[in-house]
């Protein structure tokens, strides 16, 4: 990390600019990688990111940024923060956080909003109802899909 | 994926099929494959999950049916290149002649980078293929219960950094000899050894060895000097957890490195043991007669 530039400049998606720390801002190894190569001034263009996502991925970068340094008993507190930063979450912004985490490959993060996904969806009627999947078998497949896998219905 | 992200309302369903698959890694086997119902998409993104598990819940009513044939089943249509990790726990209600190995083999086929295997069945201890001993890709191995390590003379398990050996029978004690020094870059080793598991002289010699937890019980049934005993070889030793209740006598050679050691050992702790101990900052020793 070059000492001259402390901040950077992450612009979203539709042109709302952050300032941050660099070391929060390099949690990212997408924007790691951005500033090694091509960092144009110090400000990096984030094309796939919302103003409203970014706000909260920098959220939970500072909040990281800051506990990784202070050593072991903030493990829990730390612990405890994620699962709130995540907990009201609706589909729609884990959606977006999720895609945004695998686009700035932070994987802490990614992990995080996996997981809250995951412990949303704990049986199939919630996989249809969390994740709002049409079923597009018609019928007479989805009775020959069950007989054919009835495999899986054991108990 | 741009237009996706723009949209108000994202779908968890509308990401892509690897961060589906990553979602689905992280829920229960057995839900993962119930999601081909959800629709014709979800069909197969479950055969490409790369973590599964089957366990046997031997809490479970006897009435219940083992996890084997959904295992079987579902390891048919499972279709994920690489394995990172299967686990398989297979209790009384399985039936004792389904063949395990087949899918140990398959595993090792897709470069398996943790495999879990217990076998607590009625069944005798059971040999798993020679080439799990050969695979390159493994990086944490755990065998416990049902399980007689055979450790072939020219295998070498070159990732292998974690193993762990739970109440498992050898074959003699070169196979123990064996498989340890065939480890190169083992790291960590956790055994808990039953009485009857055909070893007498149990010799731990791994150069690259940092942490050992060793775990025997009582020795039932014998009296005076058995010649049973425990080598350890660990030049790189730095943690040293010795549990053990059963009189076996202790070999040690000299350990530099080590800073940790809890010995609680019914033997009582000799010059040699001792001096090899110089260079920990912590040390508990208990002995019990």
């Amino acid at each position: 990390m070059s000492k001259s530039e402390k901040k950077i400049v992450l612009k979203s998606l539709d042109n709302e600019a952050f300032e941050v720390e660099k070391a929060v801002a390099l949690q990212s190894q997408t924007i790691w990688v951005m500033c090694e190569d091509k960092c144009v001034g110090n400000e990096i263009p984030l094309e796939n990111v919302t103003g409203q996502i970014l706000a909260k991925v920098i959220d939970y970068c500072k909040k990281h940024a800051v506990v990784d340094g202070d050593g072991d008993e903030s493990s829990e507190e730390l612990k405890n923060w994620d699962t709130e930063f995540t907990k009201n979450m609706d589909q729609s912004t884990l959606f977006n956080m999720i895609l945004a985490a695998n686009y700035l490959n932070i994987k802490s993060l990614l992990n995080l909003t996996c997981q809250a996904v995951a412990d949303k969806t704990k049986t199939i009627d919630e996989f249809h109802t969390f994740l709002n999947i049409e079923n597009n078998f018609t019928p007479e497949e989805e009775a020959q899909i069950c007989q054919e896998n009835l495999w899986a219905f054991d108990d | 994926m741009s237009e996706a992200i723009l949209e108000e309302t994202g779908r968890i369903s509308e990401l892509p099929d690897d961060l589906l698959i990553r979602i689905l890694s992280l829920v229960p086997t057995k839900d993962a494959v119930a999601t081909m119902f959800l629709s014709k998409r979800w069909l197969s993104i479950w055969t490409m999950v790369p973590t599964l598990e089957y366990k046997d819940n031997e809490d479970e009513e006897e009435s219940q049916k083992s996890v084997w044939w959904f295992l079987e089943n579902s390891l048919k249509l499972h279709k994920a290149p690489v394995i990172d990790s299967l686990c398989v726990e297979l209790g009384s209600r399985c039936p004792i002649d389904v063949n395990v190995g087949k899918w140990v083999e398959n595993a090792v086929d897709r470069r398996v980078l943790d495999l879990k295997i217990k076998l607590v069945w009625s069944a005798d201890p059971t040999s798993l293929p020679t080439r799990l001993y050969s695979c390159e890709s493994l990086v944490t191995l755990t065998l416990s219960d049902k399980i007689l390590v055979d450790f072939p003379s020219s295998s070498c398990l070159t990732s292998l950094r974690l193993l762990k050996l739970y109440s498992v029978v050898y074959k003699d004690e070169d196979s123990v000899l064996r498989f340890l020094s065939s480890c190169p870059v083992l790291k960590a080793l956790f055994v808990s050894r039953e009485n009857d598991d055909n070893v007498k002289k149990f010799t731990v010699k791994v150069p690259s060895l940092w942490w050992l937890w060793y775990g025997k019980g009582l020795n039932i049934g014998d009296v005076g000097d058995t010649g049973r005993c425990l080598v350890i070889d660990t030049p790189a030793l730095v943690y040293l957890h010795i549990l053990d209740s059963s009189g076996d006598y202790c070999l040690v050679n000299n350990m530099p490195c080590l800073e940790e050691a809890y010995i609680d050992s019914k033997a009582y702790p000799d010059d040699r043991l001792l001096r090899s101990l110089s260079s920990v900052l912590s040390l508990e020793l208990n002995h019990e007669t």
